[in-house]
């Protein structure tokens, strides 16, 4: 039994992790090189090649050969130096508070554990009957928060982060009888609904796998393997709610 | 009628307030013409799904719409509470279902904020502000931005 257990918990340990994983990588479609296609497709192959290496003007070409002003250079240039641009920017992405150890604060919702940096954190409160449903808006809108002088937008946070094919386990869950505590960021504007709340625990730097630029996933700063956990970039979180995206 | 939101002066505006759902929200009095008890509501056939049906006010035809349906809430039951305001819209005179009327309120405009929103969203544009009242968020809507153009356009030529 106690075998049975132990490999429960690797298996639990590796799916999170996989999750984790595939939280930092990206559709395929987006990784693969933009394609060059020939830009002109004529008789005269030999000559059109070379006229694109040299970037001549087609004044050397006889004129039955007819490439034409179908010779866009500047076009592939341009393809070129965007592939080129796509590259370099490619590093990660290190916040700069990141550049010392730092605090945060894990909580955890629809099962995934989640860590918001102390420095972006307004504050937590619990969960109350108090917020009021706004209608007409996204699923994961779940209404107005009233505290202090602040009208607070709460998310669920659950139906914000989760990738298409994991929100089915959120069909019939009612997100007011599963959340307990609000973590409230980018000053009191926007509350994270949330499950569980957890403690405050000190990261290196280095413990934390950073997102890329090519990661899609603007809300997430990076994860943290050792706590499995997801390490939240507030300021991004933000910019998705105000265009009201989702992950 | 303009926004109360963008408004400069404190004047006073009057709303009539009534219930959904767990939420209290509020239409301007100006717009309301009156209040009735549940009646009989004849579905029409091909109607748009946020139309309840009509129903026969002194000889008038009204379009009753179902508010529950167009924000969004799951329907439930009619009862003893349940009522349909009649009000001006739009050049339109529609009733909208609502589980209940509470009162009649004064807000000065400087009570009035702006809902905080998420996105752009196109569908929650009849929000026209929130004002805190008595421990509750009052949800002001402006019922001429509860139907789109063309959404009026139908009910008209039901």
């Amino acid at each position: 039994m106690a075998s049975n257990n132990s490999n429960t918990l690797v298996d639990e340990k590796l799916a999170v992790s996989l999750f984790l994983d595939s939280l930092l990588r990206e559709p395929e479609a987006e990784i693969i090189a933009p394609e060059i296609k020939p830009v002109v497709e004529v008789p005269a192959v030999e000559v059109v090649t070379e006229i694109k290496i040299e970037a001549k003007p087609v004044v050397d070409i006889p004129t039955e050969v007819v490439v034409e002003n179908k010779v866009e250079i500047p076009v592939e240039t341009t393809v070129v130096t965007e592939a080129i641009e796509k590259e370099v920017t490619t590093e990660s992405i290190i916040p700069e508070w990141a550049n010392e150890p730092f605090q945060v604060l894990l909580f955890e919702v629809a099962g995934i554990k989640l860590a918001v940096p102390l420095i972006e954190l307004s504050s937590v409160i619990e969960w109350h009957d108090g917020v009021t449903e706004m209608p007409g808006h996204a699923d994961f809108y779940m209404g107005i928060l009233r505290h202090l002088d602040y009208k607070i937008a709460v998310i669920d946070t659950a139906r914000m982060i989760l990738p298409a094919n994991k929100l089915e386990q959120l069909i019939d869950d009612d997100p007011r009888e599963r959340v307990n505590h609000i973590v409230l960021i980018d000053d009191y504007k926007w509350g994270l609904a949330c499950d569980k709340i957890g403690e405050v625990i000190t990261l290196e730097p280095n413990e934390v796998r950073w997102r890329t630029s090519k990661t899609s996933r603007g809300w997430l700063a990076g994860t943290v393997i050792e706590h499995m956990c997801a390490l939240l970039n507030s300021e991004g979180f933000s910019k998705m709610l105000e265009k009201g995206q989702k992950s | 009628m303009n926004d109360v939101v963008d408004d400069n002066d404190d004047s006073i505006i009057q709303w009539v307030t009534f219930r959904l759902e767990s939420e209290k929200y509020g239409i301007k009095v100006m717009q309301v013409q009156e209040v009735l008890r549940m009646t009989e509501i004849a579905p029409v056939p091909g109607a748009p799904h946020y139309v309840l049906g009509i129903i026969n006010l002194r000889g008038n035809v009204v379009t009753v719409i179902d508010t529950r349906r167009r924000f969004g809430l799951q329907d439930v039951e009619n009862d003893d509470e349940t009522r349909i305001v009649i009000v001006e819209a739009n050049n339109n005179v529609v009733g909208i279902l609502v589980d209940s009327v509470a009162e009649v309120v004064d807000l000065k405009v400087s009570e009035i904020e702006t809902a905080p929103n998420v996105g752009n969203d196109e569908s929650s544009k009849y929000i026209q502000g929130v004002s805190s009242r008595d421990d509750e968020l009052l949800i002001l809507v402006d019922v001429n931005k509860l139907l789109s153009d063309e959404e009026w356009q139908e009910v008209a030529s039901l």
